[in-house]
């Protein structure tokens, strides 16, 4: 009788721990699975934001000449070739000669920080800058994924 | 049997006890590792951000120097600048700042950026004649060398460039 009664109260101890033991697994999991998906996010909008502005470095400083700022579309000339940068719903998309490219992924959202994403700033006749003012957004529905962005500005001058 | 019995009992409970408490490290490492990487995604975030706002910084000072070079050469050892887009003149121009920093604020992120200008001396002696001298010597200035510092600050955080810009090659 008394070994009976011994194993009700074991049980109810061993359930109670149980159950504490696996609340504590599950939130620790959904935890770590969160903090998994925003360490992604994180790196997909950076890695979008360093390829998209080396992209556009790189043609601004092979440019001879710039037309089309301040606007969030960048048209240049390089080697006799129009190239253009212009952003598609919230993708930013390079154009050689009526060929479109996409520059950033559909993972997430390209637009202009505060005004316009390209603006053309010169010194003298012959000293172009371009200033790219840029926000990169992870592209989800889920609240605690879509606030991870970056925001950027930087200058390139023309060689 | 009776009393081998009650020692299994016991021992199940203990050796739950265990279970819960190597599970609680094992989690805690974890929730350590997670929050390590969420602290590495960050600054990796911020040196990037870093990066281009000091490349900004040189590029306008490269810009302003090609303009005039009297707008790099005359500017003083001591104080700060930062470029700045100026309405009036609607041109870049360069703001002393004295011992402030531009402040340039990106999301929730407030970063501060400062260029200093050095002067510059060169080798005199034949062997190494024009060679950069590694500190700044006044009776062998180089008028038209000026060493530029732009450093983006956020936290403890410090991205630093040093750039040589010469009035004959910008």
């Amino acid at each position: 009788m008394k070994n009976k009664g011994f194993t009700l109260v074991e049980l109810l101890i061993y359930t109670v721990i149980v159950a504490s033991v696996g609340a504590m697994i599950v939130q620790t999991l959904v935890s770590v699975t969160t903090a998994q998906q925003k360490i992604e996010a994180r790196e997909i909008v950076d890695e979008n934001l360093d390829f998209a502005l080396k992209k556009i470095g790189q043609s601004i400083k092979a440019a001879s000449s710039i037309i089309g700022t301040p606007s969030n579309t960048l048209t240049l000339t390089i080697n006799g070739e129009t190239v253009e940068y212009s952003l598609s719903l919230g993708i930013l998309q390079k154009e050689v000669e009526g060929v479109d490219i996409p520059i950033t992924s559909d993972k997430v959202i390209v637009s202009a920080n505060n005004g316009n994403l390209f603006t053309k700033i010169d010194n003298s006749l012959t000293i172009h800058t371009i200033q790219i003012k840029i926000k990169v957004e992870y592209d989800s529905d889920d609240l605690k994924l879509s606030n991870i962005k970056s925001e950027v500005q930087t200058t390139v001058g023309l060689r | 049997m009776k009393i081998q019995n009650i020692n299994n009992k016991g021992q199940s409970l203990v050796v739950l006890m265990v279970v819960v408490v190597i599970s609680a490290i094992i989690l805690g490492l974890g929730a350590q590792f997670i929050a390590l990487r969420i602290k590495a995604g960050e600054a990796a975030k911020q040196r990037v951000i870093g990066s281009y706002l000091v490349q900004e910084a040189l590029e306008v000072t490269r810009a302003i120097a090609r303009e005039s070079w009297s707008n790099i050469s005359t500017k003083p050892e001591t104080g700060n600048y930062h470029p700045e887009y100026s309405e009036a003149e609607a041109k870049w121009v360069l703001i002393p700042d004295g011992t402030e920093e531009e402040n340039i604020i990106l999301g929730a992120d407030t970063y501060k950026r400062k260029l200093i200008f050095h002067k510059v001396s060169r080798v005199t002696v034949e062997a190494k004649k024009g060679n950069i001298e590694p500190g700044y010597i006044e009776e062998d200035d180089d008028p038209s060398t000026r060493k530029v510092t732009a450093s983006v600050t956020i936290g403890d955080r410090v991205f630093s460039i040093d750039y040589y810009l010469t009035d004959w090659q910008l």
